[in-house]
């Protein structure tokens, strides 16, 4: 009870203090990337929604992609970083819940401002392309996309950010590039152990695109979408008691002689 | 109140705390030494942060590295002064205070009468980021105090305090001691603990070197030599006649008419003085001891921690 109660009071004390000008503007510009990109390229005359599924790709990379993934390198990367290099940590934990809480509050908070910021992303940019059918199916498919990429992701970032604390900003962007991006997109099984692909099965699966060529179907998997939802939530919950537990162990100590 | 068992701490190769082992009763403490003797690494043991290498802590009668339940009774104010720049004072102490498991308006309540105790009501609601460095002290005593722990742990707490604030903690913290409550105050300053306490630990190098009160902290230095810095004219003459007098132990002439001479019995050399140097060429311009500074009653410590009394 203790924990829980202890991670609801980090949740809400995080969430106030992202409510202020400064962080909301950094989300305000973040949620907006995407759809000024988008109207850039509709402004070349590339109507993308008039070419069937495929302005469901640019939404993909733009939304779930690139605006979670940067809002939670911010926010829950440095999660713990920030609170040891502040020297506030030693106030959190000389407290009767823990670490632990501490760590649970964070990355709700994280995740919270992360979906709410990828879905206001996804509703600018739906509005830039707005297309002509489905539109109601392609933002619940879409806002189901951006929940499971911030919940996973959020989760392996805090867990670089525990076990690498002081540079945990850097082993993350290395981490994005190197394996969700280069393996994620490399056609060889290896792939499927990153996030992205499993993101990118379900994109895939719900928007029922059969016009994939081959060499992009390597990349995808062809098992039914909820397996997919089950092993992200799976990984995520895996990725957090990982966190936990690297951080129980770990003795972070903000003090002048240790 | 505090028991720590043969406690060790290790940080890789470094001893941070080497082999202490003390019980301490209710009441106050003033854990004494210089800085970087291991009083804040002893600390964060006695507050859970940090597990022993070897040994054990007790707080309260619990571990509290591992039950976490205690820190309910332990109130901890750190050395580190930053805080959240961006947070008010009040939101602050009301948010740790919550992490103790308070309800919003008990929090609320128990904030605004820690920071009034503390002498922060007109800037509570101020952001942190505007506060003197003496404020800031006086919100992290406030958030020590806040959910009405057991024992009171602060490490250095009376720093960056302006001379009336010093006074005023001074006072809150002693009145705490006679309500009954268990206080450990580390600090590097001996005149600012013996004003709180008359129980002292003396921590250098990570070891525990002695515990009582003052008395008999003083005792225990009676046949440890003190020394004595000269200022004078005739520093060599002046050496001569201590030496032939007997009153000295050591002498060392430095640069500039220096001579700092160790003494088993430095009444009886004040007492003699005058008559060693008068109607002498021998003008004494400065005359100070060390012994009642920190660095000599370590040092004097030390010296008999390792046996060479």
């Amino acid at each position: 009870m203790t924990a829980f109660w202890s991670a609801w009071v980090v949740f809400s004390f995080e969430c106030r203090r992202a409510v202020r000008l400064g962080p909301m503007v950094f989300a305000a510009a973040l949620a907006l990337f995407p759809a000024a990109t988008l109207a850039l390229i509709q402004s070349q005359g590339a109507r993308l929604e008039q070419r069937g599924e495929f302005w469901a790709l640019p939404v993909f990379i733009l939304v779930p992609e690139v605006v979670c993934l940067l809002g939670l390198l911010l926010w829950a990367t440095p999660a713990i970083q920030a609170e040891v290099e502040g020297k506030t940590w030693t106030y959190l934990i000389v407290r009767p819940g823990g670490k632990v809480p501490v760590l649970l509050g964070k990355y709700a908070a994280a995740v919270v401002r992360a979906i709410l910021t990828g879905l206001v992303a996804l509703a600018a940019a739906l509005a830039v392309l707005h297309p002509a059918q489905g539109l109601a199916r392609a933002s619940a498919c879409f806002s189901a996309l951006v929940v499971l990429s911030c919940l996973t992701y959020a989760a392996l970032y805090l867990l670089l950010g525990v076990i690498f604390v002081r540079r945990a900003m850097t082993v993350a962007v290395a981490y994005i590039f190197l394996v969700e991006f280069l393996l994620g997109l490399a056609p060889a099984v290896v792939n499927r152990l990153t996030v992205q692909y499993y993101l990118r099965s379900l994109l895939v699966a719900w928007f029922t695109v059969t016009t994939a060529p081959v060499r992009v179907r390597a990349m995808i998997g062809t098992a039914p979408p909820w397996q997919y939802v089950l092993l992200l939530l799976g990984v995520t919950a895996a990725l957090l008691t990982a966190a936990a537990l690297v951080l129980r162990r770990r003795e972070l100590v903000s003090s002048s002689d240790s | 109140m505090i028991q720590l068992d043969h406690a060790t701490k290790l940080y890789g190769p470094v001893m941070g705390v080497n082999d202490v082992s003390f019980a301490l009763p209710g009441g106050g403490y003033g854990l004494l030494g210089p800085n970087g003797s291991g009083k804040s690494t002893l600390l964060n043991l006695i507050t859970g942060q940090l597990r022993p290498t070897l040994g054990t802590v007790r707080v309260l009668g619990s571990d509290p590295a591992r039950q976490c339940c205690v820190l309910r009774e332990i109130g901890y104010c750190p050395e580190l002064d930053v805080l959240y720049p961006n947070v008010t004072g009040f939101e602050f102490v009301r948010y740790l205070v919550r992490l103790h498991g308070f309800a919003a308006g008990e929090a609320s309540a128990r904030a605004e009468h820690a920071l009034e105790r503390v002498g922060m009501r007109e800037a509570m609601h101020r952001r942190i980021g505007s506060y003197s460095r003496g404020m800031r002290q006086r919100t992290k005593l406030a958030q020590a105090l806040a959910h009405d722990p057991d024992l009171l742990v602060l490490d250095e707490p009376l720093n960056g305090l302006d001379p009336i604030g010093r006074h005023e903690m001074t006072e809150l913290l002693i009145s705490w001691i006679r309500s009954g409550r268990g206080l450990l105050l580390a600090s590097h300053i001996l005149h600012e603990v013996e004003a709180i306490t008359q129980s002292f630990l003396l921590i250098c190098g990570g070891r525990l070197l002695a515990s009582g009160s003052a008395e008999e902290v003083h005792a225990l230095l009676a046949d440890v030599p003190d020394q004595i810095h000269f200022q004078c004219d005739g520093a060599a003459e002046l050496a001569q006649r201590l030496v032939a007098a007997g009153a000295v132990e050591s002498v060392r002439l430095v640069d500039g008419g220096g001579l700092v001479v160790g003494t088993r019995s430095p009444a009886n050399l004040y007492a003699r003085l005058p008559e060693w140097v008068h109607g002498t060429a021998i003008r004494i311009h400065q005359l100070r001891s060390t012994d009642d500074s920190l660095p000599a009653l370590f040092a004097s410590l030390l010296r008999i921690h390792r046996g060479e009394r």
